[in-house]
């Protein structure tokens, strides 16, 4: 039976496995030359990333909804601006 | 078969309860630096954009090895840090204090390689001055490098109060500066995608 | 905030530093946005000395008029800058941070002074001085403007620390604002690059070196003279 604590440790190192495989998967795509599409995605998965960042470490998955809201827009927004730019 | 009680400085969420980490003034510092990066990473996708003949060339010349594995480096650390302050939360200050260990290790690993990764390039005639690629990437990976030193400097701070008895204002600083090293983390995360990636 | 004794002449005191501050941003809009044309910049760190004197010279009414008001929002932020080292001292027992403040404050208002004179001087006689001559004082100008980091940048973190390093309930001001300064430290070094750049992002017209610092630097004192109002309304009418 997992306690509370191995529950916290557990979804961190979670987080933490995905963050490395989405490393090295981005890593392994955008090594090569990309074009702007494969940019794009890159980019949203980096974006990803930093997301998991905030909301799993940074523990704005447990902070006030506000704080957790801004956080998410604004890894939206500044996403879809630079892809904005990067396809534009 | 022992429920771990949650002591009262422990994450609320099994009550439901919303808890702001840290304080509200690291906050206030992380979306401000949030916003001025942001600034930074619009100007270096319009650099991209309006000379991508130079970006793509001089990006063939960054060692890709290096900024990998800066950001592994970087991950790991913020990993270490999120475990140290659970640890600490539940009274295992010198667990946290190991963990804390570990993560100055990694920063410190991020610090020589990209010492490293400099002088190579410098050996190699390549400067801030030698296109806009290269003066968007040293000057910004600068400016993050010192974000870096002063998590580093923040981390120590946090492991030196890990090895005595805690208030809830110490845990509220060591939160706050977990939350800054995240911040680096992240940081590097969108600077590794836009010169080394894109 | 330690001391809850009301110091009726405190507050009013504390009101004046304030309103000197938020004054020092309408003169400095007037006379460096509007008038002077030091931001947004007219001249550019890679325009030629001719090209610099021309443009001053088409100018140069409203640069000298601009200087005027500059010198006038300078001398302000002395008062500025006292207040908030007054309240820091409210909250010590024996002077130390509001000392160093003092002095941070004296540094800064010299500097941005001469910023005003440098100004004035450009726009004196444009066409009679050598064109490098005139080039030097808009270096001049400009680096005086964001190239002292450390003064303006260390002003701030003399404000944050004795904010920081004490329990909120004895701190002069509330901890978001220790933070807020530190904060605004980090947003005005980029200015220490301009002596690197001739052009681009990171010289001194430059969206990084100069915007984001001067940006940075207004909001910085508006929020500090609200703070300091704050303050002054516990001391009463």
């Amino acid at each position: 039976m997992q306690t509370m604590r191995a529950t916290i440790v557990n979804s961190t190192t979670a987080m933490w496995l995905v963050l490395i495989v989405a490393t090295l998967i981005s890593g392994w795509i955008g090594e090569g030359g990309m074009d702007r599409r494969a940019s794009s995605v890159v980019l949203a998965m980096a974006f990803f990333k930093v997301w998991i960042v905030g909301i799993q470490f940074m523990e704005l998955r447990s902070a006030p909804r506000l704080l957790c809201s801004i956080f998410s827009a604004w890894a939206f927004a500044t996403c879809g601006a630079l892809i904005l730019i990067l396809l534009g | 078969m022992a429920t771990d009680v949650p002591s009262a400085l422990a994450v609320e969420q099994v009550h439901g309860q919303r808890r702001l980490p840290g304080e509200m003034g690291i906050w206030i510092f992380v979306f401000g630096d949030l916003a001025v990066f942001t600034l930074f990473f619009v100007l270096v996708a319009q650099a991209n954009v309006q000379q991508n003949e130079v970006f793509q060339q001089s990006r063939r010349m960054l060692d890709f090895g290096h900024g990998l594995s800066n950001t592994l480096l970087l991950l790991t650390g913020s990993w270490l840090v999120a475990l140290s302050v659970e640890k600490l939360r539940h009274g295992r200050g010198k667990q946290a204090a190991r963990g804390l260990l570990l993560a100055i290790l990694c920063g410190a690993g991020f610090v020589i390689n990209k010492m490293v990764e400099w002088s190579d390039k410098i050996g190699a005639g390549i400067t801030p001055a030698t296109n806009d690629f290269f003066m968007l990437f040293f000057v910004f990976c600068a400016i993050h490098l010192f974000h870096v030193v002063i998590g580093l400097a923040c981390l120590l701070i946090m492991r030196a109060k890990c090895t005595r008895p805690i208030g809830v204002a110490d845990l509220r600083f060591i939160e706050s500066g977990a939350i800054f090293w995240h911040l680096v983390d992240l940081l590097w995360i969108l600077l590794f995608c836009l010169f080394y990636l894109i | 905030m330690s001391g809850v004794d009301r110091d009726a002449l405190f507050g009013r005191t504390l009101r004046l530093c304030a309103w000197s501050g938020i004054a020092s941003i309408i003169f400095f809009v007037i006379g460096g946005v509007i008038l002077g044309r030091m931001i947004p910049p007219l001249l550019a760190p890679n325009d030629s000395a001719d090209i610099m004197v021309q443009k001053i010279s088409e100018n140069v009414m409203s640069m000298r008029v601009g200087s005027v008001f500059q010198m006038i929002s300078f001398a302000l932020f002395a008062v500025y800058g006292a207040g908030i080292a007054a309240q820091t001292r409210r909250c010590e027992r024996s002077p130390g941070f509001s000392y160093i403040q003092l002095m941070f404050t004296a540094c800064g208002t010299l500097v941005a002074l001469l910023v005003a004179f440098s100004w004035a001087l450009m726009s004196f006689r444009p066409g009679e001085y050598e064109p490098t001559v005139i080039q030097y004082l808009a270096d001049y100008a400009y680096f005086l403007a964001v190239y002292s980091v450390p003064v303006f940048g260390g002003w701030c973190l003399m404000i944050a620390l004795p904010i920081l390093m004490v329990p909120e309930a004895e701190a002069p001001f509330p901890r978001w604002v220790g933070y807020l300064n530190v904060w605004a430290a980090v947003l005005f070094a980029p200015g220490q690059m301009v002596l690197f750049f001739k052009s681009g992002p990171f010289s001194w017209n430059g969206i990084v070196a100069l915007w984001l610092p001067f940006v940075a630097f207004f909001l910085w004192i508006l929020v500090m003279c609200i703070m300091m109002l704050e303050a002054a309304k516990r001391h009463g009418n």
